[in-house]
């Protein structure tokens, strides 16, 4: 990697030795192919060209994010086009793709023949005896003393007591320091060869998998193995033991900031534990083989409910982002009066047309199956996928359009709300998702839409007639700032505020969804403000069936749900990894190879003359610290150091 | 990654530092020192370039050794503070002390190398930059200049082995893209001088031309050959470390990974200046290709900004 031309000569003559060429048996076009083979795949040229390829297509995985196709359908500033073209080369994936697998194994097969062709020879040379080697002529030995009195042994004696090997040779000596040291490209490539043996032997025999628990609940080894996001095709499956949390707590900084968190776990085996350990970020615990560190932590939940006398415990303690919904969402059109959108969960070609913003279930649509609902149709007529990007079809009141389908993951609630208002008995609050929309009013306690109006129309509510006037919108263009209201013949006028700026938002946590007294439910926590009550909500039409504060009861079809209040959870990292022995002894023997390239193999020869003698000299880097450390070393002898030669400039490297 | 918990967990440090204690005021005083100091340096280097004479070079250069010193100071006093609020502090954990670090490290390597190679207008453009990167340094935002308490991924031994050994890389290669700069000063000003004056060039001063251009060629081949080991060694301390904290050596995080293609970007340089074709100017380009890259890692990377190398975050 770090070395100098010195023998390119000697290298290349070793690609086409014909006495090597000769012990092959076979046609002459076969031996024409090994060494057209192994010419190319040796040269360093392509090594240059592989590794420039390989940072080249390294940046493109810093610039798209990584993760799925729906973070690059997110990215707006770019065209639809451009989108496509991302995923389609798997620029959400760079680093696992085919083509940067492949390109990387192109420069192994290249680091592997040039490491090889080269290594023989030079190892010939370290192992000869100096003795035997050849002198070069004259004119191959880039720089040359001359020295008018001072004998060749009273030079090779100052050589000596420089630390140099000095060896008698034909008229003279020959010297030299730091041979093994020529090794070091080999080494560096010797490391970078194991730690892609050990990241092979990782990716087919390990796991890695993280999860939440809560304290007193523990994790069998052999689920995390099962459960595992990442595991190698021959990873064994792991002792049957399990690992609980006993206590989570955190410590902070006087300002208020987390200091550190830590986990008390315990190793059970056989309904005993066996170990127990406190670890800390930076500070895991290691147990047959398998180590857990700390990862993450978060507020959770745990609901208690009783159904026929039947206890069970659901937990909430996933991160989840902004929305639990997953697959692909239509852009949202108008059905009527009613903006929504279609909603794809990823498989099948069926999509639910849902209502925008509250996710009202409006019906199904899929090829073949048109959705009829208050004299409109949307049709399916066809899913265009691709591996995460599709585009569907539309026929909406007759009139057909395509819709690109976007990551679900990409929904958030946007739009403006009000301050909380009074109907009768209801509270409610105002929500219009942009400018020239109509409005909703939405009911505080469920977040269900109570109905819509248009500027100018009205409707009782809760025995509270609302006319709605109309929105005022920012001038510059940021959505609506107010809007007007006439309730019951007095107007109001409501300042509105951003969603995304207020507490309102379904980001917290939410937890997969569980079946809790015959309907399919996901609970549901806003990380704000604290101490947000939990929302019990049906998983399919978005609305909640019951909102608890902590320590109240309530039921739930049959089921009677206990809520005691907001529970940290330690977030834990589990894994095994064979493979790490082999990388760390290639991490170690990649920063000795680049090291030894530090040193430089300097090589003297000195030939006595009839008066005094001459030295010639060699290095393989660094010729001009070199040149004036060969003037030090024999300005006090008399030596006198030839200027470069114009021909034998040779090995300035 | 999850990473990103610990360094999104708002750090207000505010409360930690009193502004009034004399160690907080000698940290501003030995930033403001360091700064004035290499602008005199630089100032007495461009005396030297444009009289010849040699004394305020060496002027210069005892401006430099002292700025090596206060900067050197101000890590030490900022460090002695900050131990006794967090027994893992280590000087390098925000931008600004990175800075100051990558600083005092081209200082001292500085000092080093005039020793040995004494190449003409190397202290003049070594002065320069770090002069200019100290006065940026200073604009930064106080948040980002003032110590704070380390967030908990970065408390560990490894953060004072992992970031210390990437910023002295970034130090080496520094000086190695100011070698390359004056390869290519020298380069194009010989390039465009010739025509007008063939004759006069080559009578005046053929060799010595030529052996300053290959000590350049050599000064900066040398530096990249310092930084590309110890840029190894510092990329794989952090997926030890990394692996001790987190159980993933390798993550594919932009830092990380910018950081390796920095070190391809080296290593595809040693391999080209095997060859004879891409000595020289090509080589001194590829140099400075190669300082692109570490500028990227060391500070682009935190524009984009996700990750678990955020704590450096500049918006």
């Amino acid at each position: 990697m770090a070395d100098g031309p010195a023998t390119p000569t000697a290298d290349e003559a070793t690609l086409l030795d014909r006495d090597q060429l000769a012990e092959i048996r076979g046609p002459e076009a076969w031996v024409r192919f090994r060494n057209g083979f192994v010419t190319f795949w040796a040269s360093i040229k392509l090594a240059v060209v592989l590794i420039c390829a390989i940072a080249a297509a390294s940046t493109l995985g810093t610039i798209v994010p990584q993760g799925g196709p729906e973070d690059v359908l997110a990215l707006e500033e770019m065209s639809l086009r451009t989108r496509e073209f991302l995923i389609s080369i798997q620029a959400y994936n760079v680093y696992y793709s085919a083509w940067y697998l492949t390109l990387l194994g192109l420069f192994f097969l290249n680091l592997a023949v040039c490491t090889w062709v080269r290594v023989w020879p030079r190892l010939r040379f370290a192992l000869a005896r100096p003795r035997d080697l050849p002198i070069p002529a004259r004119d191959h030995m880039p720089d040359q003393l001359r020295f008018a009195d001072t004998t060749a042994n009273q030079v090779a004696e100052t050589l000596r007591r420089r630390g140099y090997r000095v060896f008698p040779a034909k008229e003279g000596f020959v010297a030299d320091r730091n041979r093994l040291f020529r090794f070091a490209a080999m080494v560096v490539h010797l490391g970078l060869f194991m730690i892609l043996i050990g990241g092979i032997t990782a990716g087919l025999t390990g796991y890695k998998h993280s999860f939440p628990l809560l304290p007193g609940e523990s994790m069998p080894a052999r689920k995390a193995f099962e459960d595992a996001r990442t595991r190698g095709r021959l990873t064994p499956l792991p002792d049957d033991f399990r690992v609980r949390l006993d206590k989570f707590w955190t410590t902070r900084y006087p300002d208020g900031s987390v200091k550190q968190f830590y986990s008390t776990l315990s190793i059970v085996e056989d309904d005993k534990p066996v170990l127990s350990r406190t670890i800390k970020v930076n500070e895991p615990l290691e147990y047959k083989g398998t180590t857990y560190y700390q990862s993450f932590y978060g507020i959770g939940a745990e609901i208690l409910t009783v159904a026929r006398g039947i206890e069970s415990r659901v937990v909430l303690a996933n991160q989840a982002s902004s929305t639990k919904l997953q697959g692909f969402i239509t852009q949202r059109f108008t059905l009527g009066k009613q903006q929504v959108f279609g909603y794809n969960p990823g498989k099948g070609d069926h999509f639910e047309i849902l209502t925008f913003p509250m996710l009202g279930y409006v019906g199904d649509a899929k090829p073949g199956r048109p959705l009829q609902t208050n004299g409109h149709s949307v049709a399916v007529r066809r899913v265009l996928s691709r591996p995460g990007v599709a585009s569907v079809r539309l026929v909406i009141g007759g009139k057909s359009r395509t819709v690109p389908v976007e990551s679900a993951s990409r929904f958030k609630m946007q739009g403006y709300i009000t301050r909380q208002l009074e109907f009768g008995s209801r509270k409610v609050f105002l929500f219009v998702p942009g400018p020239d929309q109509p409005i909703q009013i939405v009911d505080l306690d469920s977040i269900a839409s109570l109905g819509t109006l248009a500027p100018g129309a009205h409707k009782a509510f809760g025995g509270v007639d609302v006319r709605f006037a109309g929105t005022d919108d920012d001038p510059a263009g940021g959505g609506p700032v107010a809007t007007e209201l006439v309730i019951d013949g007095e107007a109001q006028v409501l300042r509105m505020i951003e969603l995304e700026k207020t507490g309102f938002r379904v980001e917290g946590a939410a937890s997969d969804p569980v079946e809790i007294g015959g309907r399919n439910v996901v609970l549901m926590q806003a990380s704000e403000p604290p101490g947000s009550p939990l929302w019990i909500m049906d998983a399919r039409e978005g609305t909640a069936l019951a909102v608890m504060r902590p320590g109240e009861r309530t039921d739930i079809g049959i089921t009677k749900v206990r809520w005691d209040g907001p529970v940290w959870f330690s977030g834990l990292q589990t894994k095994t990894d064979p493979g790490l022995p082999v990388i760390y002894a290639g991490f170690l023997i990649v920063i000795l190879g680049t090291m030894m390239g530090l040193f430089n193999h300097e090589q003297l020869w000195i030939t006595a003359q009839e008066q005094g003698c001459r030295v010639g000299a060699k290095v393989n880097r660094g010729r001009f610290t070199f040149r004036r450390h060969l003037e030090r070393l024999f300005t006090g002898q008399g030596g006198e150091l030839l200027p470069q030669s114009p021909n034998n400039q040779g090995a300035a490297a | 990654m999850n990473g990103n918990e610990f360094s999104s967990l708002d750090r207000q440090a505010t409360g930690l530092i009193d502004p009034q204690n004399w160690m907080v005021i000698l940290d501003g005083r030995l930033v403001l020192a360091t700064l004035v100091l290499t602008g005199l340096a630089t100032l007495a280097f461009i005396v030297r370039w444009a009289t010849g004479k040699s004394v305020p070079g060496r002027i210069g250069q005892g401006l430099m050794g002292l700025a090596a010193l206060t900067s050197l100071g101000q890590l030490v006093d900022r460090y002695v503070y900050m131990v006794r609020i967090d027994p893992h502090y280590w000087p390098l954990s925000n931008l600004f002390e990175s800075v100051m670090f990558v600083v005092f490290a081209i200082l001292a390597l500085h000092l080093v190398i005039d020793r040995v190679y004494k190449a003409p207008g190397f202290g003049l453009v070594s002065a320069g930059l770090v002069t200019i990167i100290i006065s940026l340094a200073s604009l930064l935002p106080p948040r980002l200049r003032d110590a704070s308490p380390l967030v908990p991924s970065l408390q560990s031994y490894w953060i004072k082995i992992h970031v210390t050994l990437m910023l002295i890389s970034y130090a080496a290669f520094a000086l190695s893209f100011v070698a390359a700069t004056l390869y290519l000063f020298f380069h194009y000003r010989n390039a465009f001088a010739q025509p007008r004056s063939i004759g006069a060039m080559a009578a005046q001063q053929p060799n010595n031309h030529s052996a300053l251009m290959d000590l350049l060629d050599e000064l900066t081949y040398r530096l990249i050959m310092l930084g590309f080991p110890i840029l190894a060694f510092g990329i794989i301390t952090g997926g030890l470390w990394a692996n001790h904290a987190w159980g993933t050596y390798w993550s594919w995080d932009p830092k990380e990974t910018w950081a390796l293609i920095t070190w391809l970007v080296y290593a595809a340089y040693l391999h080209a200046r095997m060859s004879r074709d891409w000595q020289g100017a090509k080589a001194a380009w590829f140099a400075v290709a190669g300082f692109v890259s570490v500028l990227i890692t060391y500070l682009g990377v935190n524009y984009l900004a996700t990750g678990l190398h955020t704590y450096g975050k500049l918006l």
